[in-house]
């Protein structure tokens, strides 16, 4: 196999005192679809905000294109091409969708900024009409498209999504699993993604990692682990 | 007469001004750190001691004798003195957060702790600031303290009204300042980020933002507006007393409350009205008193009782009790200050929308 894109080894990691993850191994390799399934409360979430550098960091290393990025502050991760679009308070409620916008493109030069943003547009032409419209004012699906949007506009190289599907209708939560296909197939981005629909989310990855009380229980092959009888009953309620 | 004269109007509406500088200062701080500066007013007091000090360095100059035009004493007063008191206080709000607030947050101190460390930094600045005054060669303080700074203020007669040049700029300064900010906040970059890390710090983060650097601007910014008007206000206290802080702190947190404490808008209004309260109001409620004692005197003169009724103690005495009191109402009635409050539904429900 190629190079890894992101490597994570040994991680331990958690909130101040409070570790959630342990001792977690995985890599993530160029143009995949890594899918991270576990039940409740089995630190998918805290995994992803510990690679992006929002948790304490206990021991272990995480690297991104073969550099160390362990220690790295968010702000400096995102500036290198990872993106994390978090499960909820994804998008600023007070500001305006321009205004989210032009966070999203904070970055980049205005020239780039506005081409890029014009770009995204595209993709989701709802916005358009709702730019000087405060975040807080919009529907959950068309907050989940801005913070969808908020991502795409720096043409990261990784995106982390966490659950992008909560709290969202399943018709809308099934059309937006569709798109996380297209960010790979069509724009060439590596995927990271957690999911509580256990079963849409393996169907569509290439890679698996399951997490049961903070440690890995499997890594491999998605469709493998769907397969997996006695692993999909007992952790992730697919019969 | 139950309104007061126009001078004491225009003493009023410079006394608002300050309190709406002093309260937006605190509320941005509020806003970023989650914890009330308790070091706040002596902020504005350190902008205060900027002006003593050029006032030092110009005294003599100013004398009649030798006061021709006296163009750039003036400017020293007026200009240099609040630009330099910015960037000074600024500066010292910003080691406030960098060597007190921020390091102790990193290590999880709760929010009773950091508000302890601010009442700490306040003293020792309040400290700093007495020993300044010893330490640095200056040769007229001591008159300086003792005498009204305002004595040193220009007089200027506006429309039949008596006043002083400070008194009409400071509400120039205030409205100037607070559009700057709201330009700075809507129109910016960086303004706009600045909001983004004070709503949702994590996502700012997330998105490329660096919010440390945005709250120490926030910290510089919220110093800068307390020691630009502190300059001013100096003119406006009766003498230069470092302790002077520790009664208007009561009225910028009144201001603050009213205002909400989440918003620099509201900040800016509670801060003006209880500066409005905290005098035209006094004055006000002083004289309805005094006419309601004669209406009452002339009641009982009617039924034979000769009796002089007379309010001898003077109100404005308590102004800092005024202002705990609205702060009571506030909390009792609207916890969110007057940024909580729907006004346009409030206007709907009236009819008049």
């Amino acid at each position: 196999m190629d190079q890894p894109i992101l490597a994570v080894n040994s991680l331990n990691s958690g909130y101040g005192k409070f570790q959630v993850v342990f001792d977690v191994s995985f890599n993530v390799y160029r143009n995949e679809i890594f899918v991270i399934v576990g039940p409740n409360g089995s630190g998918k979430s805290t995994l992803l905000k510990s690679i992006f550098g929002l948790t304490t960091i206990y021991s272990g290393s995480i690297s991104y294109m073969g550099k160390d990025v362990t220690k790295l502050p968010p702000h400096v991760k995102a500036r290198m091409g990872i993106a994390y679009l978090p499960q909820t308070d994804n998008v600023f409620s007070e500001l305006t969708v321009r205004e989210n916008l032009m966070m999203a493109t904070y970055t980049l030069k205005e020239s780039e900024a506005r081409d890029r943003v014009e770009e995204v547009l595209k993709i989701y032409p709802v916005l358009r009409n709702k730019l000087d419209y405060k975040a807080k004012s919009l529907s959950g699906g068309e907050r989940q498209m801005l913070a969808l949007a908020m991502t795409l506009v720096r043409r990261p190289s990784i995106i982390m999504l966490d659950e992008p599907t909560a709290n969202l209708a399943p018709v809308v939560a099934r059309d937006l699993l569709k798109k996380v296909s297209i960010l790979r197939d069509e724009m060439g981005i590596t995927v990271i993604l957690v999911e509580q629909n256990a079963r849409a989310a393996l169907e569509m990855g290439d890679r698996a990692l399951l997490m049961v009380s903070g440690r890995v229980a499997y890594e491999g092959p998605a469709r493998s682990l769907l397969q997996d009888a006695e692993l999909g009953r007992r952790y992730l309620g697919l019969r | 007469m139950v309104l007061p004269s126009p001078e004491f109007l225009v003493y009023s509406i410079a006394y608002g001004s300050v309190l709406a500088l002093l309260c937006i200062g605190l509320t941005l701080t509020y806003m970023v750190t989650k914890v009330p500066n308790f070091a706040h007013a002596t902020l504005a007091i350190t902008g205060a001691t900027v002006t003593l000090f050029l006032l030092d360095r110009i005294y003599y100059s100013l004398h009649p004798v030798r006061c021709h035009g006296c163009v750039v004493q003036y400017a020293t007063l007026y200009l240099l003195a609040p630009i330099l008191a910015f960037i000074i206080v600024g500066l010292v709000a910003l080691a406030e957060y960098l060597l007190v607030l921020r390091p102790l947050a990193r290590r999880g101190m709760g929010i009773i702790g950091l508000m302890i460390a601010t009442l700490a930094f306040d003293m020792i600045l309040y400290n700093v600031l007495s020993l300044t005054l010893y330490i640095v060669p200056a040769k007229n303080l001591s008159r300086l303290m003792d005498a009204p700074l305002k004595g040193f203020d220009v007089g200027v007669t506006l429309a039949g009204v008596n006043t002083s040049f400070s008194r009409l700029l400071l509400p120039l300064v205030a409205i100037t300042l607070a559009v700057a900010l709201h330009m700075f906040l809507t129109r910016t970059k960086f303004g706009v980020s600045l909001r983004a890390s004070i709503e949702n710090p994590d996502l700012a983060r997330v998105l490329g933002i660096n919010v440390d650097l945005a709250y120490m601007v926030s910290w510089f910014l919220a110093g800068g507006l307390a020691g630009a008007s502190g300059a001013l206000w100096a003119f406006m206290i009766e003498s230069y007393k470092p302790e002077t802080a520790y009664f208007i702190i009561v009225s910028i947190f009144a201001g603050s409350i009213l205002g909400g404490l989440g918003s620099v808008y509201g900040a800016l209004v509670g801060g003006f009205l209880i500066g409005l309260a905290e005098t035209v109001g006094l004055v006000i409620t002083q004289n309805l008193l005094q006419l309601l004692l004669n209406l009452l005197q002339q009641l009982l003169n009617m039924l034979g009782l000769t009796v002089t009724l007379t309010v001898t103690v003077t109100l404005t005495q308590y102004q800092r009790f005024f202002s705990l009191i609205i702060v009571i109402v506030v909390l009792l009635v609207a916890p969110q200050g007057l940024a909580g409050i729907n006004f346009r539904g409030l206007l709907a429900r009236g009819g008049l929308k």
